[in-house]
């Protein structure tokens, strides 16, 4: 076993470097710029300019820059002035070593701001991971004991428009429904009805209390989850179909156990395994998922963060973050395998 | 010539086709939305959806302006209509952008193997390892800020945005068909009638494209249906996020990119363009659903 992971590590360094390599491409076509702004702000001649961008590395070749930035340039020594002579070395310790940069539209490491917004995705990521397993496997299991049924002609035809939605139509939907008509309706005199916020994570002038924290929640879990259980509920009706009619569900039943035992006992188990592999891959993409979602309820997680250092570009966030995305798909599924192995005895991986 | 083995069916594939009800229903859909956006441009010209009236921002739908009208009082029916052409035209140019990638890496990857199969195989994981939107994002802000305008004779001025994202959705969305596609290779290879072309003396590339990849066709067809829905949801999601088809060209994207500024006072303003995207993409849904059940029983 640990042979096979070890292999496996070992077979995801080619993924995760073509994934750098792409990247940086990436960033270096944008033409990030770090002393472009210096333009705007005047005072800063020609001359000055080229001496920030050769003291930054980025008059350095394109393929010592990638070198620099994996492993650092404080070994290099750098002709900064181009007169032939070594004027200093650099300072950065590369990303391989640990230091992922300085953002430039915060001004702060890398790990500061990405350790900020990480936090409030994963709350919002997690929470409605488990709304959509408790939610997939209830409506899953419902419709698939009352096959061919309205109810079950019904949740597939829902199903079916709900995963061909965008995000951001249910969420603009949701907040038309759930936050400005609910609050029409509750000024108009239905002074019962709640009405849900749309910004952030507390209300300005709120208490900041976990009970504000969870109303704001809502809608970003429902948009979030909304698909996701869509999907997975067709996938589990569709599994436990397949079990109910395998053998030993019939000896089961011929034992004279109750329909309810039958289904939660013997059928749901088999039948929800190969959910925790989907779930496991699908893992990761809570934190680029949430891209959409988080900048419509202005949500402060890695979403927003990612599309706030696009524009203005911040080359050092935007690598982190897909690196970071890249390094937790890899192990969630070196992770599905091993968990899937754990739990299905007939899979065994060869060492 | 050797043939690829034929299972017989009974009836050509389009009359079962017709028969599927989901695919029927989606035939019919997307038929309605192709009429709406192509046919809806001989009653509605390409300059009045670019027209200007700021006297007449944010009006609710009405009897001059069916689909109401937007931040700066251009008529969103008619931006519905011609932004719908290039929305259906971006999902079906960069859906076959995407087909002929995965194809081709999938058919080389299956058939030739060796290093040419495992920097192919890494290529398409670490692709996948990201999830598409991001590395778009990325790719969309380094290459698709450039305001320039094509020419197009008989038209308004097309961004030339529109021509950069269909590559890059393009070119970002080949993988999951090349690895269906190497999947189905590596099991082909090993049949009878690849090896009794092999001994009648054909080339490897003459049995990869006469005897492989018609046996590939039904995952293909599939992939490349559902691919062209894909690909409008994507553009969709990079122009709302800013990131998308620049103006002055339309798409049922883009229309909603200045939504969120307005989120809860002008409604009509992202229901009608995203009603039409879903409607869309769902009868491309249906249709695929269909085309799977009549071309390839097995892929259930």
């Amino acid at each position: 076993m640990t042979t096979f992971i070890l292999r496996r590590l070992a077979a995801t360094v080619p993924v995760l470097a073509i994934i750098a390599v792409v990247v940086f491409a990436a960033l270096r076509l944008a033409g990030a710029d770090p002393v472009a702004f210096l333009a705007e702000e005047g005072g800063a001649t020609q001359a000055d300019r080229f001496l920030l961008r050769a003291r930054a590395g980025l008059n350095d070749p394109l393929p010592m820059q990638f070198v620099h930035w994996l492993i650092g340039d404080d070994w290099y020594a750098r002709d900064v002035t181009g007169d032939g002579v070594v004027d200093e070395y650099g300072k950065r310790q590369g990303i391989l070593r640990g230091d992922l940069g300085v953002s430039l539209n915060y001004g702060r490491p890398v790990e500061d701001v990405i350790g900020q917004a990480l936090p409030n995705t994963l709350l919002l990521g997690l929470t409605s991971l488990a709304v959509t397993v408790i939610a997939s496997l209830g409506i899953g299991v419902f419709a698939a004991t009352r096959r061919f049924t309205l109810a079950d002609g019904v949740i597939t035809g829902a199903a079916f428009i709900t995963y061909s939605m965008p995000v951001f139509f249910i969420a603009l939907m949701s907040v038309q429904i759930f936050a400005v008509q609910f609050k029409a309706w509750h000024d108009a005199g239905a002074s019962w009805l709640p009405y849900l916020p749309v910004q952030g994570m507390y209300d300005v002038r709120g208490d900041r209390s976990p009970a504000d924290l969870a109303r704001h929640m809502i809608l970003p879990v429902l948009c979030l989850s909304a698909i996701h259980v869509a999907g997975y509920s067709r996938y589990i009706r569709a599994a436990l179909l397949e079990v109910l009619g395998a053998d030993y569900v019939r000896t089961a039943r011929a034992k004279g156990l109750s329909e309810r035992r039958v289904i939660w006992l013997h059928a749901f188990k088999n039948a929800a395994l190969p959910l925790v592999t989907l779930l496991a891959l699908d893992l990761p993409f809570v934190l680029a998922g949430a891209v959409v979602t988080e900048t419509i309820f202005a949500w402060p997680g890695m979403g927003r963060l990612y599309i706030n250092s696009l524009e203005p570009l911040d080359p050092p966030v935007v690598l982190a973050f897909v690196l970071l995305i890249a390094l937790a798909v890899v192990l969630a599924q070196l992770a599905a395998d091993l968990a899937y192995a754990w739990l299905d005895p007939r899979i065994r991986y060869g060492t | 010539m050797l043939t690829p083995p034929i299972h017989p069916r009974s009836a050509p594939a389009w009359k079962r086709f017709w028969q599927h009800p989901t695919g029927r229903l989606g035939a019919v859909l997307l038929l309605a939305v192709v009429l709406l956006t192509f046919g809806g441009a001989l009653f509605v010209s390409e300059n009045y959806a670019n027209t200007v009236q700021i006297q007449q921002r944010f009006q609710a739908p009405s009897v001059a302006h069916p689909f109401g009208t937007d931040n700066v009082g251009r008529d969103l029916l008619a931006r519905c209509i011609y932004g719908g052409q290039i929305s259906l035209l971006i999902g079906l140019f960069s859906a076959l952008i995407s087909v002929l990638v995965g194809t081709l890496v999938g058919l080389v990857s299956g058939y030739f193997g060796g290093a040419l199969d495992f920097v192919l195989m890494r290529l398409t994981e670490a692709l996948l390892a990201i999830p598409a939107l991001v590395l778009l994002l990325l790719f969309a802000r380094a290459l698709a800020g450039n305001p320039a305008v094509i020419q197009v004779p008989g038209r308004e001025p097309l961004s030339a945005s529109v021509l950069i994202l269909i590559g890059l959705i393009g070119l970002l969305g080949w993988m999951r068909l090349a690895r269906l596609v190497r999947a189905q290779v590596l099991a082909l290879k090993a049949e009878g009638f690849v090896e009794a072309a092999r001994a009648a003396g054909a080339g490897n590339w003459r049995i990869l494209l006469t005897h492989i990849l018609p046996n590939c066709a039904a995952p293909i067809i599939v992939t490349a249906t559902l691919g062209v829905g894909a690909a409008i949801v994507t553009e969709a999601y990079l122009s709302f996020l800013g990131f998308g088809v620049l103006p002055p060209t339309a798409t049922w994207g883009n229309i909603l990119t200045r939504v969120q500024d307005q989120l809860d006072e002008y409604p009509w303003m992202w229901l009608a363009p995203g009603m039409l995207m879903i409607v869309t993409v769902l009868a491309i849904n249906f249709i695929g659903d269909g085309l799977r059940d009549v071309l390839d029983p097995r892929e259930r």
